[in-house]
């Protein structure tokens, strides 16, 4: 383990091998590497170390934006020069996995910002290939389920962060208050005409809220009910921006529907 | 056969704890730790887990998290809360019982682990969220806070929470003015003085130092110069099985397969 970490560290950040690393492996000096997800930057040993288990692989992203077309051609003919080309796929595999990665490990880039060089940045792949956050950041989309709804705001129950992100372990609770339903004619929102209970909504969260709850906001035409089941019991298709029809009765219902998805 | 010799040469002391052969009584020498085994992901519901033996001393710990705080009086604004609670199995001592929740001997350890494991944690990644971390003394034959800081480093890593170096933990205890690493129960209670020690063993920085009862100043320092070098033996194996495990997993996921 010791080996392969001194290999690491020693060989070119370019060139290195694949390789396994734990949490403390130095992985490059900081004049020649840059901290990204699953690494920190040790400023008293002037060295980049990983911060978790897993692959470590430099990218290269300077290299990256000046070969977008080259990466491209090298992956659809692998006529080039042997080593030219696995380079090039590498580190074309290291930008898919950096950005599947990107949202999860973006607490752990803090370091990165302001350092505007050109350094590869030291990605560490955790290998069981999770979130390894959930808490929701202001901005995030989340999917949401209605609880309850009153006069003047809608209670959620948060299910996932992000559009495809793993469910959250513990429910999370969210309010749309009514001025946050839609962007338009605000004054008129009625909140039994926009959203029901047992609805799934598309929502983007405002604020962390208070101490109870993340206040959410469908103010936005993708932003809205996605899901919902009619008076009848069927789940609707939607029919305009502001109803959704029982494919089985015919029947409009009134929802503040998201353009999502169609 | 050692335990033979050091009960038949004890006829003046009962507690011959090393035989004149220099072995103790389960024949390990004075500065060697028992046998170590780990199992990482040994529990499918916990984000991260391991069994941990270190001789007869089982430890299960299981990790949940990093996620939404489930008590907001808890929650940081700008780190991760740990939460460490301590158990116990009513068969993990020699003699049946069962151990309350507030037993003293256990909220000692787990004030240990909440002190020693945010000295690598890098708990402002996940600001507003929680780590829940159980451990669990299945078996207890000493050593057992000591097992608990390692299995707890060895869980919250497995967790995938950053940190910046392992925690590992190592016991020493002085008999008659000799260093014996890694004390078994019946070592320790015999001891004049046990020292636990939490090292993070790349800088060997002592992140935790604990010793219950009076002891000479050079006895200790010989006691942690041990139990330091114990710390690193154990990194040597923990950090081994940590990389097969990574191993492991990542050529499940074909993605170690250049």
């Amino acid at each position: 383990m010791a080996s392969s970490a001194a290999a690491a560290a020693s060989a070119k950040a370019a060139a290195a091998p694949l390789s396994v690393v734990l949490p403390g492996d130095i992985l490059g000096s900081t004049s020649e590497l840059q901290p990204g997800p699953g690494s920190y930057a040790d400023v008293d040993a002037g060295c980049v170390r990983a911060s978790r288990a897993g692959r470590f692989e430099p990218l290269d992203l300077a290299a990256l934006h000046e070969a977008d077309a080259a990466v491209a051609a090298a992956g659809a003919g692998a006529s080039g020069a042997d080593d030219d080309g696995d380079a090039d796929e590498d580190a074309a595999e290291a930008a898919g996995g950096a950005a599947g990665g990107a949202s999860a490990a973006a607490g752990d880039a803090d370091a990165v910002e302001g350092t505007t060089r050109a350094l590869p940045l030291a990605i560490v792949e955790p290998p069981a290939g999770r979130s390894t956050t959930a808490v929701p950041a202001e901005g995030d989309v989340v999917m949401a389920r209605v609880r309850s709804v009153g006069d003047r705001q809608a209670e959620l129950v948060v299910l996932v962060i992000g559009e495809t992100g793993r469910a959250l372990r513990a429910p999370l609770r969210g309010v749309v208050r009514r001025e946050d339903i839609r962007a338009t004619d605000i004054d008129r929102v009625v909140m039994l005409q926009s959203v029901r209970p047992g609805d799934v909504v598309r929502a983007k969260v405002l604020s962390l809220g208070d101490r109870r709850s993340l206040f959410l906001s469908t103010a936005e035409p993708s932003l809205g009910v996605v899901w919902a089941k009619s008076r009848a019991g069927h789940v609707m298709v939607p029919a305009a921006h502001d109803s959704m029809r029982c494919p089985v009765t015919g029947e409009d219902e009134r929802r503040k529907v998201a353009r999502y998805g169609f | 056969m050692s335990a033979a010799g050091a009960r038949a040469g004890g006829g003046a002391r009962r507690t011959e704890l090393v035989s004149y052969a220099g072995l103790r009584a389960d024949g390990r020498r004075p500065h060697e730790t028992r046998s170590i085994r780990t199992r990482l992901g040994f529990l499918r519901t916990a984000d991260g887990s391991v069994l941990f033996e270190l001789g007869q001393t089982r430890i299960l710990a299981a990790v949940f998290g990093p996620c939404e705080s489930a008590r907001r009086s808890e929650q940081q604004h700008d780190r991760a809360h740990l939460h460490v609670d301590v158990s116990m199995t009513p068969f993990a001592l020699p003699e049946r019982r069962k151990h309350r929740v507030g037993d003293r001997r256990l909220a000692e350890i787990g004030l240990a682990v909440r002190r020693s494991l945010p000295q690598a944690v890098m708990s402002h990644l996940y600001p507003r969220s929680e780590v829940r971390l159980h451990l669990q003394i299945l078996t207890s034959d000493g050593g057992d806070l000591a097992a608990c800081v390692t299995a707890a480093t060895l869980a919250v890593m497995d967790a995938g929470v950053a940190m910046t170096d392992f925690v590992v933990g190592c016991t020493a205890a002085v008999v008659d003015g000799r260093v014996l690493m890694d004390p078994t129960q019946a070592e320790a209670s015999a001891a004049t003085a046990v020292i636990h020690l939490a090292v993070l063993p790349r800088s060997r920085r002592v992140v935790l130092c604990q010793v219950a009862s009076r002891i000479a100043a050079d006895e200790l320092r010989d006691a942690v110069g041990a139990a330091s070098d114990g710390a690193v033996g154990v990194f040597g194996v923990v950090k081994a099985a940590v990389h097969d495990h990574a191993v492991k997993r990542l050529s499940k996921r074909g993605l170690l397969t250049a």
